[in-house]
């Protein structure tokens, strides 16, 4: 009888002990492919995280460019001080403290430059991008704004504000939560002469979507122009945005975000837009700093422009997130070597119990060879009918470990929106996006690894534990109690 | 001969496979209690996460008004989830030794004074938090850091600069100075209205921290708080609490985007993390059943031979169970002092002592040793009694006849 036959018979001779050592090497397997799925559904979800926080960067006019390009055009005005020059305007006045000096521009000098934003946003890694204008006063024509019964009027100017933008979605004011849509929609690249008005503006003067909102210039309130915008949207605020200028006009209710190009419209200045701040949203965040590089050496007046970093959550964090990087290697490490080692002794042990019959059968004449390849080769059967087991096993399991994963936080999810569904009453309909998929799947690659692992583990263990035994004397080996 | 001295005799004399067994308890606990600690290291990283995205929430008085008492600031510092308060106080002055930006030639009080916001942290909440103004030099005002902070038209309209020191009086005659740390823009500066009285316009909004203001207005109460929670899962909890400590002319706002957005895959990556846990010691239960089983049924001629002596069957089941938890605890007592030892140099070298989980110092507690204990005993005495009845219940003749290797 040879090698093979005696490995065969003693894995059937001896079926508890066979499906015991099957069992210890199918969990320990199934813990390691189920370990390293996990780690990768780990790693994703930390990829989730990092780009919910998300990333972007800003573009605001450099003051200090602004005040050089005054300079160089003043040097044109009178000796007096005063004049115009390339949208440049200056005159002097006299105030309480003495004469003081009044500069104005036009918009197309303190504007940032259309062709210039286009170029940026045209760099691989910018996912999308928003231009905003500067608050722009206009005057309410068939609706009432908001206004403070125990304040004074008098130095406010009786208008509500505009804030233009090419999309609304990426205003700072909805980017920070703060403001949100509570009916209707938000203001999208392309749209034109529409508008998304607060819940207070809306209630107060009775205004639904679709409605129709007149404006009056404000320089000019005699002019019987009327600027019409549509009512596409009417958005809530956690907590009212903070005014940049006092009066009424600049109060939150009072803010109107429009489309891009309505507020020089409305304050009579149409084709000459003054643009604010443009916002370049990165699509992928862990390439922030490449595309960063790659957007400043774009040929354009650099001087002209501060590119602002719009990254702190992500740089705060960021930290962390290596933590908890290493923290999914530390524990499949920890999963993976104390897996092996366990098998190792394992199999160290199967072998010893097995001095007896390694005795008897150098006595008969077997070669030590033969005998340790006999072990081998019934090692090697239980270890690949181990892997059928647990690769049939392990997909169903990561099913369970998926399912258990995602189960709860889609409920939690549903207990917060029934929680919230009294707070708010909303016709907005807002996307699924609060429950997290997560791919627990064993792939390939990891069957692979696994599987040659623990053949090598198996040759080494077997190998060891039975050449310490075949180095003895069958006298020796059979003298000892087994 | 007792079965314990017969336990520790066999324990002696089969160095081998007692060295097995031993190792096998020692791995699987130390893997572990190893999992443990990495588990308690990912729920820290998760709670600083959830810190850092600043969920707070704002109370503020709807006019604008300084009404938030400085006696509920007190009592809404001593609740237990607050982190920390940005308290936010308004007030006029007039400039000592500069000229505020005014076009409007009027004696008014509104166009001879300044407008002083007091922050303790200029940069987590209001108009710089909003990106509505842009610090242009300097650093903003913190807890750690006060100072002045000035518009980039009154600096240059002054011929002030970083370094520089401002000077405020009120008509109390109160007189305080502060440095300038920083000089920001808002870029609406020159949208405004020339009517505009000079503590309304942009150019004379002045920041300051609250050791200046209070130096002005000795005691005062503020017009808007955030109460920053460190979990932001406690803030409805707060919210409720500190809604109670308020009047109603005070709104009580939430304000956790960030947390919001990340909530959800944040819980995910401690689910996985636990998941691994629970893999680990499910594992742990069932190699170590099996292994006991393997060791159990490799002695059936022992136990035969021990019976046939006269040995008692309970005899026999308490010497089995005293090898195996021996050999169990001196294993959880090498897995405690391996982990303590050589995880602990392992996760100083992976997360530097002055990172958050370096400080955070995360050991080891007795509930998780204890539970370790009584899981790891209740495991082996059913697996022991379970593999060794077998044995027990069998007539030793039955046993003998059988060829065991």
């Amino acid at each position: 009888m040879n090698s093979m036959q005696r490995a065969w018979r003693s894995v059937i001779r001896k079926p508890i002990k066979t499906l015991l050592l099957l069992l210890v090497i199918v969990t320990i397997s199934l813990l390691i492919l189920c370990g390293m799925a996990s780690r990768n559904a780990s790693v994703q979800t930390q990829d989730n995280t990092r780009q919910a926080i998300g990333a972007g960067l800003r573009l605001d006019a450099n003051e200090r460019n602004r005040f050089k390009r005054i300079k160089e055009a003043s040097e044109h005005f009178d000796e007096n001080g005063e004049g115009s020059y390339g949208g440049v305007h200056q005159k002097i006045i006299n105030t309480a403290w003495g004469p003081q000096w009044s500069s104005w521009a036009d918009n197309s000098f303190d504007s940032l430059q259309m062709d210039d934003i286009k170029k940026i946003a045209a760099v691989p890694g910018i996912a999308d991008y928003n231009i905003t204008t500067v608050i722009t006063p206009a005057l309410p024509g068939n609706f009432n704004r908001i206004e403070d019964a125990d304040n004074d009027q008098y130095a406010d100017i009786g208008c509500v504000s505009l804030i233009g933008n090419r999309k609304m979605a990426l205003d700072f004011n909805v980017l920070s939560g703060n403001v949100s849509i509570k009916s209707g929609r938000m203001v999208e690249a392309g749209d034109q002469n529409v508008c998304v008005i607060s819940e207070q503006l809306a209630k107060a003067n009775s205004i639904s979507v679709g409605d129709a909102l007149q404006f009056k210039n404000r320089r000019d309130p005699g002019n019987t122009t009327i600027y019409e915008s549509t009512v596409i949207g009417i958005y809530q605020t956690k907590q009212l945005m903070s005014p940049k200028m006092s009066g009424d006009t600049y109060r939150s209710e009072n803010i109107v975000f429009t489309d891009l190009r309505f507020p020089e419209k409305a304050e009579g200045y149409e084709n000459d837009p003054l643009f604010e701040h443009a916002y370049f949203k990165i699509g992928d965040v862990d390439q922030y700093d490449s595309v960063k590089t790659a957007v400043e050496k774009i040929d354009i007046d650099w001087e002209r422009y501060d590119l602002i970093d719009r990254n702190g959550n992500m740089s705060t964090m960021s930290s962390n997130f290596n933590d908890l990087a290493k923290i999914s290697t530390l524990l499949i490490v920890i999963t993976f070597i104390a897996g092996l080692v366990i098998l190792f002794l394992i199999f160290v042990f199967w072998v010893k119990n097995r001095n007896h019959e390694i005795g008897v059968l150098l006595a008969l004449g077997c070669k030590k060879v033969n005998i340790l390849g006999q072990l081998l080769v019934e090692a090697l059967i239980i270890t690949f009918l181990s892997f059928a087991i647990s690769f049939a096993c392990a997909p169903v399991i990561t099913e369970v470990a998926a399912n258990y994963l995602v189960t709860q936080q889609t409920e939690q999810a549903q207990m917060q929106k029934d929680i919230n569904a009294d707070k708010v009453l909303t016709e907005y309909r807002e996307s699924e996006q609060t429950v997290v998929g997560v791919n627990v799947a064993v792939t390939d690659e990891m069957m692979a690894f696994c599987g040659s692992g623990m053949i090598s583990l198996v040759g080494a263990s077997v190998g060891i534990a039975g050449i310490s035994i075949l180095r003895k004397k069958p006298k020796d080996i059979l003298s000892e109690l087994s | 001969m007792s079965f314990f001295k017969r336990a520790f005799c066999y324990i002696r004399r089969k160095k081998g496979k007692s060295i097995l067994l031993f190792s096998c308890f020692f791995i699987m606990c130390t893997m572990i209690l190893c999992a443990t600690i990495v588990l308690m290291t990912a729920q820290a990283t998760s709670d600083s996460l959830k810190e850092k995205t600043g969920s707070k929430l704002v109370l503020e008085n709807d006019q604008g008004n300084n009404n938030i008492s400085a006696e509920s600031v007190a009592l809404i510092s001593g609740l237990d989830s607050v982190s920390r308060i940005n308290r936010v106080a308004i007030g006029t002055a007039y400039p000592a030794d500069f000229s505020p930006v005014t076009y409007v030639d009027s004696e008014d009080t509104s166009n001879l004074t300044i407008t002083l916001h007091a922050y303790d942290n200029t940069e987590t909440d209001g108009l710089f938090a909003e990106e509505k103004y842009r610090l242009l030099e300097g650093t903003p005002i913190t807890e750690k850091r006060g100072g002045v902070i000035i518009d980039s038209i009154l600096a240059d309209a002054n011929g002030l600069s970083i370094g520089d020191r401002l000077t405020f009086r009120t008509e109390t005659g109160a007189n305080t100075s502060g440095e300038i740390v920083g000089i920001f823009f808002s870029g609406m500066e020159r949208q405004q209205e020339n009517s505009v009285m000079s503590a309304y316009r942009i150019e004379n909004q002045i920041f300051v921290d609250h050791g200046i203001f209070a130096s002005l207005f000795t005691s005062y109460d503020f017009s808007r708080l955030s109460v920053y929670a460190a979990d932001p899962d406690a803030l409805t909890t707060l919210h409720q609490q500190i809604e109670s400590m308020l009047g109603e002319s005070i709104s009580v706002t939430t304000s956790d985007t960030l947390y919001q957005q990340i909530q959800a895959p944040l819980k995910q990556i401690i689910r996985i993390t636990s998941l691994i846990l629970t893999l680990i010691v499910a594992t742990a239960i069932i190699v170590i059943s099996l292994l006991l089983c393997m060791w159990m049924r490799s002695r059936k001629k022992e136990m035969a031979v021990l019976i046939s002596l006269g040995v008692s069957k309970l005899d026999l089941f308490l010497q089995a169970i005293t090898e195996s938890l021996s050999l169990l605890y001196l294993a959880i007592m090498g897995a405690i002092i391996c982990s303590s030892l050589f995880l602990n140099k392992l996760m100083n070298n992976l997360f530097p002592p002055d990172s958050l989980i370096g400080m955070a110092n995360i050991r080891l507690e007795g509930q998780h040793i204890l539970m370790l204990v009584l899981m790891g005993s209740a495991i082996v005495l059913l697996t022991v009694g379970i593999s060794i009845s077998p044995a027990l219940w069998a007539n030793p003749r039955d046993t003998f006849s059988r060829v065991e290797g």
